[in-house]
This record gives structure tokens, sequence and C-alpha cells, in this order.
């Protein structure tokens, strides 16, 4: 054994200090939430009972705002690269990526905060937990080895699975977490597969090495390179909802925590398009029709089946559910697009849909209560009235979740749609409009409920973090419609380190 | 390139239609006359007393993910030992990291009560 572990390796391994730390700046941002991470389980344990929560919560905020930080210098400096032997990397793709999920990761913690006071749940783990799913989501941001996607791919999933399931009583969560890990292993086993055979294809984990070794190789004509692509596609669609792999969502969104929902619906998604973006993009180039394609007919299903189901929808959450698998479609065709304009235009929107999808859902947490979530449409009556701040800023989400100009939506589905036409996918985007001229009627009428002229009802429960988080991302989503440029530049930089077709 | 492969499903469907060939005929043609010992789990061990799906303590299956957890960092171990001398300093630097993450872990188990037999 060892003799064949010998054989196998180089006969001389140097790895100096300055090269550890160099390569270990590269992922500073991710290394620094890790530490953060272990730090609190560490605070978990030590403090009186009484002043855990509350001490995990600030240290969590604290940590991923000094991570935001790394991440805000890496993105001036410009200069990321290849780090651990090609296994990560901190070019300006990773980064982006970076400051996205460190901004969620603080918006998360101070929206749930509040949420598990209220409803009296144990408090630290899941900010633990919250951190763990953010390691995971920067680190499929930042992977350029199949080996590195599957680790962060498995890392935020296991977080989900525990956080979904975390109100432990009801039946609902239950179902929520035990649909999430058995759909959740599914996807992870057909990724896994797709890899195995784009490795058996290439020989290699590396994703530039896949992409140069099959430019130039007798392999294309492998079914079995086609079948990995095929498996490899499944597993993405079963992680951003797309139709015809979307079963699970409605019921996962509906079942787990508020705080989670709206985790989840804006982070899984941003994490398993940068998945895509490096795996399918970056290192199958050679494959680009076999996967535009998948991608284009799930794209297609995606906005139509998630805008028709959604009319129907009572629980806001669900409906909220059916309208993220509608807008996973609409991301897609700038996937599907590609080149610089179309991988521009997904990182706006995901930027843009972070504030937007993640305030619509924090702004539920007002009617949360102890013995539950109230989030039928019926319970929103009359929001905008007991309320007018937070009605005003409903209806900045679900117009910009409509595509409303001058807000952030808006400006994320014209230069997704324009990209879409560039390349000449015609088609897709005629459907994209029409989809999105139907999702109008629903998230209109969400807002016929807000702005009821009701006063009755039960008291709201405000608090300042989960306001702040809800405040901010209006702010945001009403700033990057007036001025989108400064997001959109952002987005075609990051998408700069991957080479363009 | 596929063409490689066919000696090796030839192989597949020979070993699937004899093994199937077998034991449809040993069903047909061999002679079945069951009792009671005969169809014991064990035929010629110790006796069930009881039947064997019963509720399993939750705690086995705690104790056998700690086990893999650190089953796997022995494992961690063996390259890194080897390659010692040529990792140096920093290697040790790096594995104590490594123990260190695993051993907040325990502490976690371990104060959180995972680890009381009750």
């Amino acid at each position: 054994m060892t003799a064949v572990l010998l054989a196998s390796l180089p006969a001389h391994v140097s790895y100096p200090f300055s090269q550890a730390l160099s390569d270990l700046t590269q992922i500073a941002p991710i290394a620094w939430v890790t530490l953060t991470l272990l730090l609190c389980v560490l605070a978990d344990l030590i403090l009186p009972r009484h002043r855990r929560g509350t001490a995990v919560a600030s240290m969590a905020v604290a940590g991923l705002v000094v991570s935001l930080g790394f991440a805000v210098w890496f993105w001036y400096r410009g200069d990321g690269h290849g780090a651990y032997a090609g296994y990560v990397t901190g070019d300006r793709f990773a980064v982006f990526f970076e400051m996205l999920f460190a901004v969620l990761g603080i918006l998360v913690v101070l929206v749930s905060h509040a949420y598990l006071r209220r409803r009296g749940m144990l408090e630290s783990e899941f900010h633990v937990l919250t951190l763990a799913g953010i390691v995971g989501m920067m680190t499929l941001g930042a992977a350029t080895s199949l080996v590195t996607v599957f680790l962060g791919l498995e890392l935020l999933s296991v977080a989900f699975y525990v956080t979904c399931g975390f109100a432990r009583e009801e039946t609902t969560a239950q179902e929520a977490a035990a649909k999430y890990l058995l759909v959740g292993g599914f996807a992870s086993a057909f990724v896994l597969y797709g890899m195995a055979l784009v490795y058996g294809a290439a020989g290699s984990t590396l994703l530039p090495v896949i992409s140069q070794r099959l430019a130039h190789a007798g392999v294309l004509g492998n079914p079995l390179l086609s079948l990995g692509v095929i498996l490899l596609g499944v597993g993405f669609a079963f992680k951003v909802s797309g139709v015809p792999f979307h079963q699970w969502t409605p019921d996962v969104y509906q079942g787990a925590p508020l705080p989670v929902t709206a985790f989840m619906s804006v982070g899984t998604k941003a994490a398993a398009f940068a998945m895509i973006i490096r795996v399918f993009v970056q290192a199958l180039p050679s494959m680009t029709v076999e996967w535009q394609v998948l991608l284009a007919v799930v794209s297609a299903a995606s906005m139509i089946v998630g805008n028709l189901m959604a009319i129907v929808q009572t629980s806001v959450k669900r409906l909220l559910a059916y309208s993220g698998i509608a807008q996973a479609g609409y991301v897609l065709i700038g996937v599907v697009a590609g080149g610089r304009a179309g991988l521009g235009a997904v990182l706006f929107y995901l930027f843009a849909y972070l504030f937007f999808n993640f305030g619509a859902f924090a702004i539920l947490t007002v009617l949360v209560r102890p013995d539950g979530e109230h989030d039928d449409l019926g319970d929103l009556d009359g929001l905008g009235y007991r309320h007018p701040v937070l009605g005003v800023m409903m209806s900045i989400f679900m117009l910009s979740l409509a595509g409303f100009p001058p807000l952030a939506g808006f400006f994320g589905k014209f230069f997704l749609f324009s990209a879409g036409i560039a390349a000449g996918w015609t088609w897709l985007v005629v459907i994209a409009v029409l989809a999105s001229v139907v999702s109008v009627s629903y998230y209109l009428r969400v807002l016929l409920h807000v702005w009821t002229p009701e006063t009755a009802g039960k008291r709201l429960f405000v608090r300042a973090g989960p306001v702040a988080a809800v405040a901010v991302s209006a702010v945001l989503a009403v700033l990057f419609g007036i001025y989108p440029a400064l997001l959109y530049g952002a987005g075609l930089f990051g998408a700069a380190p991957i080479p363009g077709r | 390139m596929l063409a490689s492969y066919v000696p090796l499903l030839i192989f597949a469907l020979i070993v699937l239609g004899l093994v199937g060939a077998l034991i449809t005929l040993s069903f047909v043609l061999g002679p079945t006359k069951p009792y009671r010992s005969k169809l014991l789990p064990y035929e010629s061990g110790v006796i069930p007393t009881t039947p064997a799906r019963q509720r399993l303590s939750v705690r086995f299956y705690l104790t056998a993910m700690l086990f893999i957890v650190f089953d796997v960092e022995t494992i961690f171990f063996y390259p890194w030992a080897v390659f010692l001398h040529q990792l140096g300093w920093y290697g040790v630097i790096e594995m104590f990291v490594f123990i260190a993450i695993l051993a907040v872990a325990l502490a976690h188990i371990w104060r959180k009560g995972g680890l009381e037999w009750e």
C-alpha cells in the first residue's frame, strides 16, 4: 500500500511557507468565515446559556463583515489567481461571489436572530450552520476543480438539510428536511456520476485542464462524455430548482423556517449558478451545444411552469417558491447566451435578486408568532396601512420581482434578455417576456392584499434586525435600478476570468 | 473508443446468462423439503430468541458516526507521516490545524452530551 502511494506521488514535495501564505491569501474570505464558525462553536460551549444566542450572532456578523472587507479589498486589487495546485482560485469571479455571500450571510443572521427568539428555537447552532452554508457557497464560487466543486456543494447542502428541519416539532418542517435530504442526495449523486464520467474522458479534475484536453482530443464523439454532461445538467437543474426537477422546492420552502427559506432561495441559487458557470462554461466549452440545449429546455420549462403555478398559490411562501423557479429560468437564459454580456447579466441578476427576493421573504417575519408562521395572502391584508414603511418596501420587492422600471429587477431582466437576443436565442426570450407578463398578475395580487384598507389584525412583530435587513435590501433594490451601471460593470469584471466563447 | 468495451459487454452477458440459467435450473429441478430448523437464519448456529427487526437505539448511529470521523482522521495521518520529512514544519502545523478543527467538533459533541450513554 505504502509502496503504491509513494510511486504515485512526486518524489520530492516542497511547499515553503511563502507559498502557503500566498495560497491562504487567495482564499482569505473563505478561511475567515471558517475561522469565525469554529470560534462560534467554542463560544456556544463556553458562554452562559442566556447570552449565547446574541453573542454568537454578533460574532457571526463581525466575522462576515471582515470577510466582506477581505473580498472587497481583493476585488479592487484584482490580482487573484489559482492556489493550492489549481484547486481553488481567488480571481474576480470567485471574489464577486464571496462578496455576494458575505452580504447575504449578514442579512440572514440579522433576520434569524429575532425570528429564532420569537419562535423559541435554539439560536447559536443555527448561526453556526448558516456560516457553514456560507463557506460552502463561497467554495463553489472559488472552486476550479471538480473535487472542490463537490466539496462546496456538499458543505452547503448538509447545512441546509439540518436547518430546514429546525422547527423540529412541526410536521411540515420534518417533511421539508426529509424531502430536501432525499432530493439533495439524488442531485449530489447525479452530479458525482457526471463528474466521474467527465473525469474519465478528460483524465483530470482541474477545470482549465479539462477544458484544454477536451479541446483537441478525439473524445468528443464519446457518448460517455455526453452522458456525463447530461447527468451534471440534471444535478445542476435540481439545485437551481429548474423544471422538471423542481417538485421539492415549494414543499421545502414552505416547511423550512423563514430565514432558511430566504437564505436558500437566494444563496443556493446563486451558488448553483456559480457552479454551472464554472463547470459548464469554464471546463466544458467544447460540449457547449449539448449543455446549451439542455439548459435552454430547462429554462423555458421553468419560466412557463413556475409562473403558471404561482398564480394559484394562496401561501406567500409557496408563491415565492414558484416565482423563484421562474426566476431561475430567466437567469438560465444568460448562461445559455454566454459570452461576457450573458455571464455579466447573470452576475448582475444574482446580486440584485439577492436583495429583492431576500427582502420579500424577510418581510414575512413580521407576521411570525410563537405558534408559527402566518404567511397566507390573507395574513398580509392591510399591511400597508398598519405599517406604511413595510408596505412600501414590500411593493418595491414585488414590483422589482415583476420587473418594473426603475427597479433592479427590470435591469436584471433587460440585460439577460438582450444578451439572449444578441446570442440568437430569440424563441427563448419570447417565452421569457410572455412569462414575465403573466408573472405580473400574481406579484400584483400580493400587493392587492398588502394595500387592502384594513387596520385590524394581530400585532406585527417589528424588530430592529429584520427591519434593518429589509430596509437595506429595499434601498439597494432601488439603487441598482436607478444606477445599474455600477453593478453591471462589476458583473462584467466578475465574468472576465471565465474564458469567453 | 467504445468498441474496446465490447468484450466486456459479451463477458457480462455470458455471466448473467450462466448465473441465471444455473439458478433457474436448480430452482426448477432441485427438490425442496423445507422444515423448521432449515428455515432458521443460521441453520447450524445459535437459535435466535427474538426477531431481528427490533428498534435500535439511535446512539449506535452516533457512535458509528463518531468512529468514522476519527477513522478518516487516522487515514489522513498515513500519507502525511510518509511525507513528513519533506513537508517540514509546515506539514506539522497544517496537521495540527486539522486536528484542532476536529477537536472543536469533539468538544461540541462532548459538551452537548452526545457522548453520554443513557
